[in-house]
């Protein structure tokens, strides 16, 4: 069987702020090309070039212009919302086609983008579920000072006010910051029911680290007393932490390395073999490694790499992923995932709490959940007439 | 006023879309589709006609999107009884030649946010947006445009009232005005409604007034 020769670009920060995270995008990437180039059924030869933005945003659309200069039409890359949007008018105007692997705020469905992360109604929904059934309505939003955070928090403020909730306070911290006590002292003292948490990096590191000694100090437990939730916690991140705040975390996601099946033990297994030094297994990985058996199995059935071909074959198509069954929606060009919720452990893994009992059709813009209206802080109950 | 709230979902609502025939919407219908509307594209039967704006739009259930490279009318149908360069419901402007006369039509049909031709999906959520929202904000302004007018126009019957209370009470501009005021928030009406309806029980209240007036026009 003749294999298409195909050139995959890996547009992955490995370095830089966010260099954890985007280093188990690429690995679980270039794990997917090999077990491609490696199965003599695939019809699909990838040949990846990978280049490195460090994190920097102006880096984003020179490395795509040096892709699409050596002929590469499918570049499987980004983490932040900001680089996608800094390199999706170069991927429109070269008629090139972005896989994006990442869990991200919505909002968007570029023509030339098929998106394997999760959609909000993938995390934040079902995560507000969770957290008015097992803890209260009320809730202290912390964020990274940019779109994910102020997103994240505003889906929150959202849900929980549907729900009769409150959010009591809403404070954001620019990108790295780790100066926390002034925002520690405020939650212990508006007690809240939980901690939504949509800081990023070093940021988020710190914060578990502070709030957790912050708790030990005052003889709080803060697992049970000040949950904390996130829809980005990964496992490499818990690492990150480090020993002490690691475990008791609650995080929303499509995807934990300890899932069962035989599926997942493979997927885990062989990320190991291969990238034995880490970054350990996380969602993202699991989301990129989607992305690229994605495209093989597009390309394969276009038989051709022309990207039209490709987005018409990927719409509907098909993958038995690490986390279960996992459908390109022909709609919107998202992925439909199965939400599930995991507890953090000491050992820097997740016990799974929750998991939807079947692939969520997802649902970028929150059509079917969203309130028509935004939400509205009470009004007073007098109000002064003239 | 109170600022109105913020709508960030159209879900259900239908997307009215008047367009030349044959052309290609797909990018913005597909658009529409995603994000919970439902497309109803009207295209011109023939094309060399003048656009007829239909009839039947309503503000909370559709949205129109008008070509503005059409031949358009300068109104909308004198059936929605609107005031100048106000739209039925929220509407948005398909620019494709950006010419002012263009510009102009489509401003005096009260479109309230533009989309660039051809159409880019990323743009679409951003113009329904701000043609709901801007749309809800010109409704709650006309209405209050509506109230003080209205206020302005039952003025008289307040001068009049406050006439009458000083003759017959003997009390001053200021007094007869604050016991006006109180008696009508008592009533939950606003001052100018309690007034005319004062006067109109009480015609022989306002009797001394045609005597004073001519006075004055004796003088």
């Amino acid at each position: 069987m003749n294999k298409i020769e195909l050139p995959i670009g890996l547009l992955f920060s490995d370095t830089g702020s966010y260099g954890t995270v985007a280093h188990t995008l690429l690995n679980g990437a270039r794990l997917a090309c090999a077990e491609v180039n490696a199965d003599p059924a695939s019809g699909v030869t990838f040949e990846p070039f990978h280049i490195d933005p460090q994190g920097d945003l102006q880096n984003y659309a020179p490395a795509v212009q040096q892709m699409l200069d050596r002929g590469i039409r499918h570049i499987c890359g980004c983490y932040t919302s900001s680089s996608r949007k800094e390199v999706i008018p170069l991927i429109e105007k070269h008629d090139a086609l972005l896989w994006y692997p990442t869990h991200y705020e919505g909002f968007e469905s570029a023509t030339n983008v098929v998106y394997t992360g999760a959609a909000p109604n993938h995390h934040i929904s079902p995560l507000i579920d969770f957290l008015c059934a097992r803890f209260g309505h009320s809730a202290y939003c912390i964020g990274s000072n940019y779109i994910w955070g102020w997103e994240s928090n505003r889906v929150m403020r959202d849900g929980l006010q549907k729900r009769g909730g409150e959010v009591l306070a809403e404070r954001y911290l620019p990108v790295g910051e780790t100066a926390l006590d002034d925002i520690i002292s405020e939650i212990l003292e508006l007690k809240p029911d939980f901690v939504f948490n949509a800081l990023i990096g070093d940021s988020s590191y710190a914060f578990f680290r502070a709030f957790r000694t912050a708790c030990i100090d005052r003889g709080i437990d803060q697992v049970t007393r000040f949950p904390i939730a996130s829809c980005n916690l990964s496992e490499p991140e818990l690492q990150a932490i480090g020993p002490v705040g690691a475990d008791g975390q609650i995080s929303s996601s499509v995807y934990f390395a300890s899932l069962p099946g035989a599926r997942n033990a493979r997927f885990v297994a062989a990320y190991r073999e291969r990238f034995p030094d880490g970054p350990a297994v996380s969602a993202e990985a699991e989301a990129a490694y989607i992305s690229v058996h994605m495209l093989a199995k597009a390309v394969a059935q276009a038989g051709t790499a022309e990207v039209a071909a490709v987005q018409d074959a990927v719409a509907g198509q098909v993958f038995d992923a690490p986390q279960g069954r996992v459908t390109i929606d022909p709609e919107t060009f998202h992925a439909e995932l199965t939400p599930r919720i995991g507890l953090s452990r000491s050992d820097f893994e997740f016990e799974i709490l929750v998991e939807a009992a079947r692939p969520v059709t997802p649902d970028p813009y929150l059509v079917a959940s969203a309130t028509k209206l935004e939400t509205v802080q009470r009004h007073p109950r007098m109000r002064i007439v003239s | 006023m109170r600022t109105p709230r913020v709508t960030q979902n159209f879900r259900d609502r239908t997307a009215v879309i008047l367009t030349p025939g044959g052309r290609s919407l797909d990018a913005l219908e597909t658009t529409l589709r995603r994000l919970g509307l439902t497309p109803e594209p009207r295209p011109l039967t023939v094309p060399q006609q003048g656009l007829e704006l239909p009839e039947n739009l309503l503000p909370e259930q559709h949205i129109v999107l008008i070509d503005g490279d059409l031949s358009l009318p300068p109104v909308w149908p004198e059936s929605y009884g609107l005031a100048d360069a106000m739209a039925p419901c929220p509407t948005i402007g398909l620019v494709g030649i950006e010419a002012p006369s263009r510009l102009k039509a489509l401003f005096q049909l009260g479109a309230l946010s533009l989309l660039p031709k051809p159409i880019h999906s990323g743009s679409v959520y951003s113009a329904l947006f701000l043609a709901v929202n801007e749309f809800s904000r010109m409704n709650g302004l006309q209405g209050k445009l509506d109230d003080l007018t209205e206020r302005r126009r039952k003025r008289i019957h307040v001068i009049r009232a406050v006439a009458a209370l000083m003759r017959q009470q003997g009390l001053t501009e200021d007094a007869a005005y604050d016991v006006l005021r109180k008696d009508s928030m008592r009533a939950r009406v606003s001052i100018e409604d309690h007034c005319e309806i004062l006067m109109r029980a009480r015609p022989e209240g306002d009797a001394g007034r045609q005597l004073s007036h001519k006075r004055c026009q004796t003088r």
